[in-house]
């Protein structure tokens, strides 16, 4: 087999930020998976009844546990403790630019709870289709993957 | 009527925060990106001039 020269390997496989996010993504999608086993063994219950069962619980999960918003709180907190224990030197005005996500989603969660506890507002604001729900959970992907691949560089450029 | 006003809110702000982060992010990457590539060359002009 032909023997490739650096100057050839580094053509045929340049650092792309693409592969990075690739292993971000893949990393999101692990996580979600398993942080949410329980909803998913849940639902595979209800497939296999044919909806008899388990029905209730699937909205008991989703709507008064939150289970979803847990999830995602979880993955910001590992991402953000991943960075933080890095010992990544930043600016002061770019980590609260940078942790102004995780500090916007945990302002929208205690504001939603405060007003649950007060009866302001009801537990749909925690089904799938509420606005709370929608934008927590886009914020929460465009952070984990992209503030994560940024750690991969990071940890790339260190470890080479 | 108060909860759609929560609602807007909340849409606009989340889309304000969306936006500094994806600045922030943006440079961030552009800056760990070109660190890497200079630490790659590097690398690589070493062990050329080792060989």
């Amino acid at each position: 087999m032909e023997q490739l020269t650096p100057t050839e390997q580094s053509q045929e496989n340049p650092i792309r930020f693409r592969n990075y996010l690739m292993k971000s993504v893949k990393w999101v999608i692990g996580n979600t998976l398993f942080g949410l086993l329980p909803l998913w063994f849940i639902y595979f219950l209800f497939v296999i009844s044919r909806g008899k069962v388990a029905s209730s619980e699937i909205d008991h999960i989703i709507e008064h546990d939150a289970a979803i918003l847990f999830v995602c709180c979880g993955m910001m907190g590992a991402v953000l403790w991943d960075f933080m224990l890095a010992g990544i030197k930043l600016k002061m005005s770019v980590a609260f630019r940078l942790f102004i996500v995780p500090g916007f989603v945990a302002m929208v969660l205690f504001t939603d709870q405060v007003l649950i506890l007060l009866k302001a507002i009801d537990n749909t604001c925690f089904n799938l289709r509420s606005y709370t729900t929608i934008i927590i959970v886009v914020l929460t992907i465009s952070f984990t993957i992209f503030t994560k691949a940024n750690l991969y560089v990071i940890e790339d450029t260190r470890n080479e | 009527m108060n909860k759609d006003i929560y609602n807007i809110i909340v849409s606009v702000l989340g889309v304000i925060v969306a936006t500094i982060f994806g600045i922030v992010s943006k440079k961030m990457m552009d800056t760990n990106m070109h660190k890497l590539r200079e630490h790659e060359a590097a690398k690589k002009s070493h062990a050329t001039q080792r060989d």
